[in-house]
């Protein structure tokens, strides 16, 4: 029965080639979306599967009112593992400051990024160890186990185990990102032995090139090469960690202990205020966002709002599916009636119907799987995923999840339209050879209806898009307040920089060179600082964020300088004595003209230093586009132990590629041992705004994909409108209707469909976009042509495909029409 | 008998009016009997037809099909009931143009929980008799209106039914391909098959056993 199905199923397809193409390009487009996300949930669940014990693995993670951090303070697991034994098998630390930097082993000087973690590592997470041995491997002080990458690149092919290597330390990070500062000073950390050599490469979000033993910080502390404590209750900052449960206890055991751990410590503690909640191993890379989270990872909210846009591309093929079956039930009502006389009861005809929608289903499903390998490569490529743990690996799990998510679709796509047909009654079908009409009736109104959602799907996606690419496009474009143009910035990674200065100002081509904290612009941060003057006395102090800079920084940058001097070129060596403002921080501190503000002293840090405004900036912009608004303070500071980045200012007939030719000449001299880090400035802006053209990709594709299905549903809609009045139309023309006319009443059906989409679309569009574009301090205006385009292009688009159906049929040969009625 | 109509009525209600679609219809069938009912357009012929085929409801009246009252049957078991014992034939053939004429005939069976062996000897054999053996994998487009109607009739037949109700089957044929079908319902008839046709010609409705003229809804 099922077979005859099928095979009736595929002849009606391939009879119907335009519904059918319709329906499986939209559905398999909108499909293709929606797998990569379930690609993605899969990929993010599969992470860390490999641990044998990963079920039983809970990570602690602690809560104050607002926010949550997937670190704890230190003593909280041994706290635990020692007073519930009964529940706890293991337990195991992961420090949260990153340990890192050259690591050295003869000739070979490799930078590298770790963790100190406990020895208890190995026990609880099943990291494959290719040499050493698991129990004692990370006991003993100074003990380092080194991934299988980082040992071949210090050791090449020679045995690892035993070796000693020496380790200098600038705290650099797993993660690969820049924007997190490293510190200007090595700290040599001394000699480490190689006690394993681990295989890191499974998927898991604890990333690192080695480890070494947390019984290496007490020496680390007494050297005073550490600030670690491992007693601070106060600082849950401090350490990642990871229970290994017993057999037999669940999560929910655990939270009367932690509530326990918790206010034992801090009820009688006034600023730290915390909770602690477990994680289960597999939801750590699902759950929600977490504040200083041990990798960066897609917080669940994205893959919630991924999800959203995907299932609106996917509704809207459905319904694409749902419209069109009504459509043609006209063509299917005859068949209906004749299954019918002939004994089929109403659930087989339903079922015949589901079956067909299934397989619409699984025939784009072959097509989606084809495009997701097209979309993955996309979105893998998307700037943000540089910094993301994604790993896409297809398993038979994986598809058998796609065929069900397929089957799913199909059933829903198919379920009004089956029950709908299936609800025929043979004697209405059969009387007219025609089959039955559709004017009115239920049917009909669901098929506007779903008109009317597709249209306003479409119109809200328009408009956002447009919006939020000329939001983009204005912070794009948006003067930062300084020129960035002809400027290199070059990391000081310790080098001092007096010297290097000095040494790359012999070259005549180079105008100008300064020093920073940080790159305004690029997201870096030197931190806030609390400031204070007579006015803002009694008050609480306000805060402001600073930099610190040299002499010739904002000469070479040309900011403007609105009142007052620059730092003078002679400043004192050891005492900050002068400071400029932006005129947000003098407005800040209560200068309505701002320019009052200089020769005031104000008070700065939490040490209150008093220091004298000598100048006031123009408000340029110091942080992320996205953040930055015209209202953020800065204090400029004097601060040479800060200075951080050389911005060089190069004649703009040079290029910048002989500059940095240059540059690596006189830095090879000064540093040996680190390679030059260097960004050009235009260049690091751009990058630094990669996001946007990220997010306009993904909302342009998706508002592309609903935009291109609900005109192929109207494509549909229309031709089987005109299928159904070809009667009519010949009638029409046979007295004397002309092209036009048949092309008007044909048409006009849409009309009010429009409208109302329009009517209800567009105060909802205001509203919703609205509430995101209120987070921008620089953001464009609500502008009511964005709609007027929107509504404009929807207009052409959805009318122009009406059009193109209805001329069609009016220009049809109509004596052919009448004949065969 | 096989089957009784006991004052049967049905009306439609058009404007504020009550329009007689069939009024006072007595009738009673035996079996092996061959009934032509004949009357002008739009004297009911069709909807009678309907009614004993029990795909159409009567507003009044009584109906009993081997002893059972229709009229007091639910939906499901008189679809239950015709599933079994009846067997239709239409003037414009309605045969599923996306199946063969293979498929065609083994389609009521699917309704009727037989085996696929099965199946496939009761749909041999139909093609056996009807001498369409040759025909079995074209669609119903390919063939003439003739062989049309006589893959309807075998499909008909096929579920083995007690009655055959045939509305106007040759009145999309030419005169020979009627006779030819005419001839095969005689031929079926005294295999012991009961069947009630409508018609519009004389000279068809002269294969019948008994002939019901209606008019107006109403039996003359």
């Amino acid at each position: 029965m099922i077979k005859n199905y099928i095979r009736v199923a595929f002849r009606s397809l391939l009879k119907h080639k335009l519904f059918s193409a319709i329906n499986i390009l939209g559905l398999s487009v909108s499909m293709a979306t929606c797998l990569l996300i379930i690609l993605l949930v899969y990929s993010q669940k599969q992470m860390d599967s490999f641990h044998k014990k990963h079920d039983r693995i809970v990570r602690i993670i602690s809560e104050d009112e607002s926010f949550s951090y997937a670190s704890t303070p230190l003593p909280l697991g041994k706290t635990l593992s020692e007073d519930y034994p009964h529940l706890i098998e293991d337990a195991v630390q992961i420090k949260s400051s990153f340990v890192g930097g050259d690591v050295i082993y003869g000739e070979n000087r490799i930078p590298l990024a770790g963790r100190y973690v406990d020895d208890s590592f190995f026990n609880v997470f099943d990291f494959n160890l290719l040499a050493g041995d698991a129990a004692t491997a990370l006991k003993a002080p100074f003990s380092i186990v080194l991934s299988k990458a980082s040992a071949e690149k210090l050791f090449g092919e020679t045995n690892a185990l035993g070796k000693s290597v020496t380790l200098n330390d600038i705290g650099l990070n797993t993660m690969g990102i820049d924007i997190i500062p490293t510190e200007n000073k090595e700290t040599a950390l001394g000699d480490f032995v190689v006690t394993g050599v681990t295989d890191n490469t499974l998927p898991s979000h604890i990333q690192f090139d080695f480890l070494v033993s947390m019984a290496t910080l007490p020496s680390l502390v007494k050297q005073g090469k550490s600030d670690a404590a491992f007693n601070n209750w106060e600082n849950y900052f401090d350490a990642y960690l990871y229970l290994l449960l017993k057999e037999g206890v669940s999560e929910r055991d655990l939270e009367p202990i932690l509530n326990d751990a918790a206010s034992e410590r801090y009820t009688r503690l006034e600023d730290v205020n915390i909770t602690f909640a477990p994680e289960g191993l597999s939801q750590i890379n699902l759950s929600r966002f977490h504040q200083n989270d041990i990798s960066l990872r897609m917080p669940v909210e994205v893959i919630y709002v991924l999800s959203f846009l995907g299932l609106v591309v996917l509704f809207s093929a459905c319904f694409n599916y749902v419209n069109l079956s009504f459509a043609r039930s006209l063509t299917r009502s005859k068949e209906i009636g004749v299954r019918k006389t002939m004994g089929a009861a109403r659930y087989q005809v339903f079922i015949q119907f589901i079956l067909e929608s299934i397989l619409v289903g699984l025939l784009s499903l072959i097509i989606a799987i084809g495009l997701l390998q097209v979309l993955s490569g996309i979105f893998s490529g998307l700037w943000i995923n540089k910094f993301l743990l994604l790993d896409f690996r297809f398993d038979i799990a994986l598809f058998l999840v796609f065929i069900l998510f397929s089957i799913i679709v199909g059933s829903m796509a198919g379920v009004l339209p089956a029950s709908f047909l299936s609800s025929f009654s043979p004697i209405k079908t059969l009387r007219n050879a025609k089959g039955i009409l559709l004017e009115k009736g239920k049917g009909l109104h669901l098929r506007k209806g779903l008109v009317v959602v597709q249209f306003c799907a479409s119109l809200f996606f328009i408009t956002t898009t447009l919006l939020i690419f000329s939001q983009l496009n204005y912070l794009m474009e948006k003067e930062y307040g300084f020129d960035h143009g002809n400027v290199i910035n070059l990391k000081l990674q310790g080098v001092d920089y007096g010297t290097l200065a000095s040494e790359l100002s012999k070259n005549p081509s180079i105008q100008g060179i300064s020093a920073s904290s940080f790159v305004p612009g690029t997201g870096g941060y030197s931190g806030g600082i609390l400031i204070k003057n007579r006015r803002s006395e009694g008050e609480s102090a306000l805060s402001s964020s600073f930099i610190a800079v040299d002499q010739n920084f904002i000469p070479n940058l040309k900011i403007a300088l609105k009142a007052g001097t620059n730092f003078p070129s002679r400043m004192p060596k050891h005492s900050e004595e002068y400071v400029i403002l932006n005129e947000a921080a003098a407005k800040l501190l209560g200068h309505a003209q701002p320019k009052g503000v200089v020769g005031e002293t104000i008070l700065i840090g939490e040490k209150q230093t008093p220091v004298k405004v000598i100048g006031l900036t123009a408000n340029f912009i110091y942080d992320l586009l996205a953040e930055a608004g015209p209202s953020d303070p800065l204090v400029i500071r004097y601060l040479p132990n800060e200075f951080a980045y050389l911005n060089i200012r190069h004649a703009p007939t040079i290029s910048a590629k002989s500059i940095i030719w240059f540059m690596e000449q006189k830095w090879k001299a000064l540093d040996k041992v680190h390679s030059l880090k260097y960004d050009i400035y235009e260049e690091q802006l751009k990058g630094t705004n990669a996001i946007f053209a990220d997010i306009m990709y993904i909302l342009g594709f998706i508002s592309f994909l609903t935009i291109t299905i609900s005109t192929l549903g109207l494509l549909g809609i229309a031709a089987f409108t005109a299928e159904s009045k070809r009667k009519e139309i010949s009638i029409r023309k046979v007295h004397g209707a002309k092209t036009k006319n048949i092309t008007f009443l044909l048409s006009k059906g849409f009309l009010p469909l429009f409208i109302i989409a329009v009517l209800v679309t567009v105060p909802l569009s205001y509203f919703v976009n609205g509430l995101w574009l209120e987070e921008f301090a620089y953001k464009v205006n609500l502008s009511p042509w964005i709609f007027v385009l929107g509504i404009g292009i929807m207009f052409t688009t959805g009318f122009g495909t009406i059009l193109f159906q209805t001329l069609s049929a009016a220009n049809d040969n109509l004596l052919k029409r009448l004949k065969e009625e | 008998m096989l089957l009784e109509l006991k004052n049967i009525f049905k009306w439609v209600n058009s404007g504020g009016q009550r329009i007689f679609l069939l009024k006072d219809i007595n009738l009673s069938v035996e079996e092996g009997e061959f009934i032509s009912i004949m009357g002008p357009s739009g004297s009911g012929k069709s909807t009678l037809l309907n009614v004993i085929g029990m795909l159409d409801q009567f507003n009044e009246g009584e109906y009993y099909f081997f002893d059972e009252s229709v009229h007091t049957l639910k939906e499901k078991h008189r679809s239950n009931l015709y599933k079994e014992y009846i067997g239709f034939v239409f003037q414009a053939y309605h045969l599923l143009d996306d199946l063969t004429v293979y498929e065609n005939l083994e389609m009521p069976l699917l309704y009727k929980k037989y085996k696929g062996s099965e199946r496939r000897a009761m749909v041999a054999d139909m093609l056996d008799r009807f001498n369409i053996v040759g025909k079995k994998d074209l669609f119903p487009a390919q063939l003439s209106g003739g062989q049309q109607q006589l893959v309807g009739v075998a499909r008909a037949l096929i579920g083995k039914p007690k009655l055959i109700l045939a509305d106007e089957p040759t009145g999309n044929l030419n005169s020979r391909q009627g006779e030819e079908i005419m001839e095969l319902f005689k031929q079926l008839n005294k295999e012991g098959v009961t069947i009630i046709q409508v018609t519009h010609s004389e000279k068809n409705a002269e294969y019948g056993s008994r002939i019901i003229n209606l008019l107006d809804g109403r039996k003359v």
